[in-house]
């Protein structure tokens, strides 16, 4: 045999070895026999050509044998699946429940964390300074171009009164410096975005739209560049349309529709009035830069926070004894800003949660898969006796459990599509339009795919191991099956009771404290009388007034809303209570003199409201006095505060009369709400210092989200200066209407009365505001709600199986402990005492993991945190273990009862 | 019990399946020997790889069409280590069922082919 025939040969028969086992037991030999026969002829005729077409031909068939076989496999699998129908459907069912809630709970966190920025170049290399800061930090910040290779600054959210086609709307949009786009590495859908000239300030006001905006408002006119547009009064030349599906920098909190330049100025944006580019302590802008190649968030991070220090050490600022960082960087390519190590918690918190649910639907089926496994003891053990290779039947078995995974896996992803769009297409009653999309996209459906894998294998691999390792000769005499084994404690089937009581209990537990923390964080009791209040919103400045005829113009409008006969009382109130804007936190100290508490700051919630706030809602003033007339002139000292401050403060004080001041100490602008769109872009990281005097005591008034009922709260009296400086929610008129009277439209008359051209906007009842405040956490506990009935569905449905059959496959034994003489109460007695044992260890495994799942929890800053912590009622921590038990021994009772009635005859006959 | 499939459902035949009919349609054959023969009937022009030989075998046993035959060759002619395979009456009947098809194809292309030369003619 010469060279290139043997070495083919050789490589034939290593080939050859490769096909799957049944294939090679039956055809292997023959196979590499006639090629033996084959191969010279082969060679003689076609030479090297030939020897290659021969082993092409054994190359292909390897492959395609191992199809045909998995072919083989899905077919069988599917023929088995349809046999037993009922098995099929609760299997499809408790997983694609499962499947559906990971992949929603996926989904949401996608469209919220994980998604970048639309349209953004290179979103990975962009961060953000998390507080804002004050313009000139920003010019100090983008000095750093070792750094950086560039950075912007912004102010967000602002609102614009836009006129279009003759009336007035509040649009929501940012402040920009010259830098944003490029530094976004955006382009134009038309025209150009601002240039170096915009930043000299003195220029005419252009304006940069969204397309979405350029699309609804602007009737996509494709001429509109070059054209004007009436922004806060004032024209504005429209140079560009951004790009599609981009809403500014901060998408999900801040969508921006309309740009406008810093350069132009408090005329045109009042946030920018009072030479707000000048001055340090008019914090109000984020500041993002994209940092350069190589280098890293903590570098970056290291020279940001130096050059904060620096900048306190030139003015002296108070600050400067601080030790701790003064700048956190956050990534800013993201749809929310978020710190980088905060990412594993928020996706973790969800997972193991989705996680958790997964894993009991998956126990359910695996449990159901044992059972089964054991009804086809015979089959599989007549396959196995002629010959099959374990390995090749646990294939089968896996092909199985994959085929019920992969149908699970469709029907959950459908499911959540169907959720998710329905969620995304539900509008959050927020005061600015946020902007979400929580539509599954590619990375969805690949967790969907891992997943349905990972739970193939997960209830598969258990049964397919566990049914193929078998003694062949017992399982095929007629039902072999009944062995008193000696290790029945660590049986794979006890293992699955604890583990399914104790995944459940820890599921059931985790989410009843989420559901009722939520719940109690509510609380709708809002402490003052809801009925008949209206509220309606003013921002005249964007309508073209000037500081001082807004001063003149509200006075005058509460005089003459008061006047009305449907109208029993009113005020003016720059804070809204009950709003998704939360309020500023306020640090202060107390001034007075000889104090030992002098150095010791306290915060409190800031409420700037009119003199006639108390009376309008209600709310009594305790001690002291309400605000006057006088008490509303710029700089006047008076400030009224709540009962519960007092109590946390100044406990046993008098506290009229007391001095505070208030200033001196860097507010944390996102101290005071839930939301990063909370914050008051008017507080000043080192306002002006003030001393106030304390003149009265209000009630507490639970109108926030505090867990632990009403926070400290300081009134401020709303001064002229405040109509012109309108917190984002503009200057809130508030009515209290006389019984069964239209007061509201009487109010609204009234206002275009005194000017047609203002325009009032969110006009709503006080109980439309309550429920617009809570409505996220009405969403979040019918989410947790949700989540936790379909746990317990699963929970219930898959312990009352497991139990009941781990009992029901003794049922031959307990039929013959009756016949050898066991009194039927002595069986169920051991039946149960047995059940008990395993429920109890499911319950104390549980207890921890949920204990450990509420530490995990809760060592985060959020309000899922905040609800975990609150000490969950004794009646969970009893009753759900308690429910669960009660249900597993009820499991346990049921067939335990019906096998005692087998007759013994017939169980002793079987043997 | 399944009901057997009827012979037309396999219609139509793979080329290879076809060949491997025909060459046990008059007598019980070993791998190597249909190899031989469908590469002598067809000039050289078919040659079932010996992978692909098997392949098919295994698919044509699966489906039931071909058995292993338990009759052997006379003594001095038998090699121990072959197996020899015969069409079962379903193979028979779908061997019979493809003919009778590619028989009809013919015809009809030769009738199409006269009408094209008479069109010609005229």
């Amino acid at each position: 045999m010469n060279r290139p025939v043997a070495i083919s040969l050789r490589m034939y028969r290593a080939l050859a070895r490769a096909f799957p086992q049944e294939f090679k037991n039956a055809y292997g030999d023959e196979l590499v026999q006639v090629t033996e026969e084959a191969i010279e002829p082969i060679w003689r005729r076609h030479g090297v050509p030939g020897l290659v077409r021969l082993l092409v031909d054994i190359a292909i068939r390897v492959p395609a044998e191992y199809l045909a076989e998995f072919r083989q496999d899905v077919r069988y699998g599917l023929r088995t699946l349809a046999a037993s129908p009922g098995f099929t459907a609760v299997a499809l069912i408790s997983l694609s429940l499962g499947a559906a809630v990971a992949t929603s709970a996926f989904s949401e966190l996608n469209g919220m964390v994980l998604r970048d920025l639309p349209g953004v170049a290179k979103p990975d290399e962009l961060v953000m300074v998390q507080a804002p800061a004050s313009y000139p930090q920003y010019k100090r910040y983008r000095e750093l171009t070792d750094v950086f290779s560039s950075t912007f600054a912004y102010v967000a959210p602002v609102p614009f009164g836009v006129s279009l086609a003759g009336r007035t709307e509040r649009i929501w949009g940012h402040l920009v410096t010259p830098s944003y786009f490029p530094t976004l590495g955006l382009r134009p859908a038309a025209g150009r975005f601002f240039d170096k000239q915009q930043e000299q300030p003195g220029q005419p006001p252009v304006a940069v739209v969204s397309y979405r905006f350029w699309q609804d408002h602007l009737g996509a006119d494709p001429s509109v560049i070059g054209k004007t547009l009436r922004v806060n009064a004032h024209l504005a030349t429209i140079i560009g349309i951004g790009p599609k599906d981009f809403l500014g920098a901060s998408p999900m909190f801040f969508p921006a529709d309309v740009w406008l330049p810093v350069s132009v100025g408090g005329r045109v944006a009042p946030e920018l009035a009072d030479n707000a580019l000048e001055r340090r302590d008019a914090a109000m802008f984020q500041v993002v830069g994209r940092l350069k190649p190589g280098i890293t968030m903590a570098r970056a991070e290291a020279e940001l926070d130096a050059a904060a220090r620096q900048v306190e050490r030139e003015f002296g600022d108070v600050n400067k004894y601080r030790k701790d960082r003064r700048v956190h960087l956050l990534l800013a390519g993201r749809l929310i800003p978020i710190r980088k190590h905060d990412l594993p918690f928020l996706t973790g918190f969800v997972m193991v949660l989705a996680g958790l649910l997964v894993l009991i639907a998956c126990a359910n089926v695996a449990n159901m898969m044992l059972a089964r496994a054991t009804q086809r003891r015979k089959e599989i053990a007549v396959r196995l006796a002629l010959g099959a290779s374990r390995f090749r039947l646990i294939r089968q078995l896996l092909t199985e459990s994959m085929l019920l995974a992969a149908g699970a896996g469709a029907l959950g992803f459908c499911i959540c599509a169907w959720l998710m769009h329905g969620a995304s297409q539900t509008k959050m009653p927020t005061p600015m339009p946020m902007g979400y999309d929580l539509e599954p996209d590619l990375r969805v459906l690949l967790f969907t795919l891992a997943l349905t894998v990972l739970t193939g294998l997960a209830f598969g691999l258990a049964p397919a191991l566990q049914a193929t390792r078998m003694d062949l000769t017992p399982a095929l005499k007629e039902g072999g099956n009944v062995r008193f084994r000696r290790h029945r404690r660590l049986s794979l089937r006890n293992l699955l009771v604890v583990q399914q009581v104790a995944g459940s209990l820890a599921l059931l537990l985790l989410t009843a404290a989420l559901v009722i923390g939520v719940r109690k964080a509510v609380g709708t009791e809002v402490g003052f009388d809801t009925r008949r209040l209206h509220l309606i919103s003013l921002d005249p400045v964007r309508d073209g007034y000037s500081p001082e005829r807004a001063a003149a113009f509200f006075p005058k409008l509460l005089e003459r809303v008061q006047g009305l006969r449907s109208v029993t009382s009113a005020c003016l109130t720059d804070t809204v209570p009950v709003s998704m804007n939360g309020n500023g936190w306020v640090p202060f100290t107390t001034a007075d003199a000889g104090d030992a508490n002098a150095r010791v700051v306290h915060g409190a919630l800031k409420y700037t409201v009119g003199k006639d706030y108390f009376e309008t809602l209600g709310i009594p003033i305790v001690l002291g006095r309400g605000f006057r007339k006088t008490d509303e002139a710029n700089d006047a000292p008076a400030v009224i505060v709540s009962e519960k401050l007092v109590r946390e403060y100044w406990k046993g004080e008098d506290p009229l009369g007391r001095r505070i001041e208030t200033g001196s100490y860097e507010a944390n602008p996102y101290a005071g709400g839930v939301f990063l769109g909370s914050f008051d872009y008017r507080a000043g990281s080192l306002g002006r210092r003030q001393v106030f005097e304390v003149v009265g005591v209000a009630k507490d008034t639970k109108v926030d989200l505090m867990m632990d009922g009403a926070p400290p709260v300081l009134y401020f009296p709303l001064h002229p200066a405040d109509y012109a400086h309108p917190s984002l929610q503009g200057v809130t008129l508030m009515v209290r209407a006389a019984p069964g009277v239209d007061a509201a439209g009487a109010v609204w008359r009234e206002i275009s009365a005194m000017d047609a051209n203002l325009t009032p906007f969110n006009a709503r009842t006080m109980p439309e505001q309550v429920d617009q405040f809570i409505f996220l956490f009405h969403v979040a506990s019918y989410t947790y709600g949700t989540i936790g009935v379909f746990g317990l569905i699963l929970a219930a449905a898959g312990l009352a199986g497991v139990t009941a059959y781990s009992v029901a496959q003794r049922g031959r034994e307990i039929g013959i402990r009756i016949a050898l003489g066991a009194r039927g109460a002595d069986v169920l007695r051991l039946v149960m005492k047995e059940g008990a044992v395993l429920v109890a260890v499911g319950t104390a495994i549980g207890l921890a993991g949920a204990w450990a799942g509420a530490r995990l929890v809760s060592s985060a800053q959020s309000v899922a945190a905040k609800a975990i912590a609150t000490p969950s009622s004794p009646l969970v921590l009893v009753g759900i273990p308690a429910m669960l038990a009660g249900l597993a021994l009820l499991a346990c009772y049921v067939p335990a009862r019906r096998s005692l009635r087998i007759d013994p005859v017939v169980a002793l006959r079987q043997e | 019990m399944p009901r057997p499939p009827s012979p037309e459902s396999f219609l139509p035949l793979k080329p290879h399946w076809f060949h491997v009919l025909l060459s046990l349609a008059d007598r019980e054959q070993h791998g190597y020997g249909i190899m031989l023969e469908v590469l002598e009937r067809t000039g050289g022009k078919v040659r079932l790889w010996p992978a692909t030989l098997y392949g098919t075998l295994k698919r044509l046993m699966d489906e039931d069409l071909i058995e292993e035959s338990d009759e052997r060759p006379a003594p001095e002619a038998d090699d121990a280590r072959r197996r020899y395979y015969r069409l079962t009456r379903l193979g028979r009947r779908v061997l019979a069922a493809e003919s009778t098809r590619l028989e009809d194809l013919v015809r009809l292309i030769r009738a199409k082919r006269g009408m094209a030369e008479r069109g010609a003619e005229s």
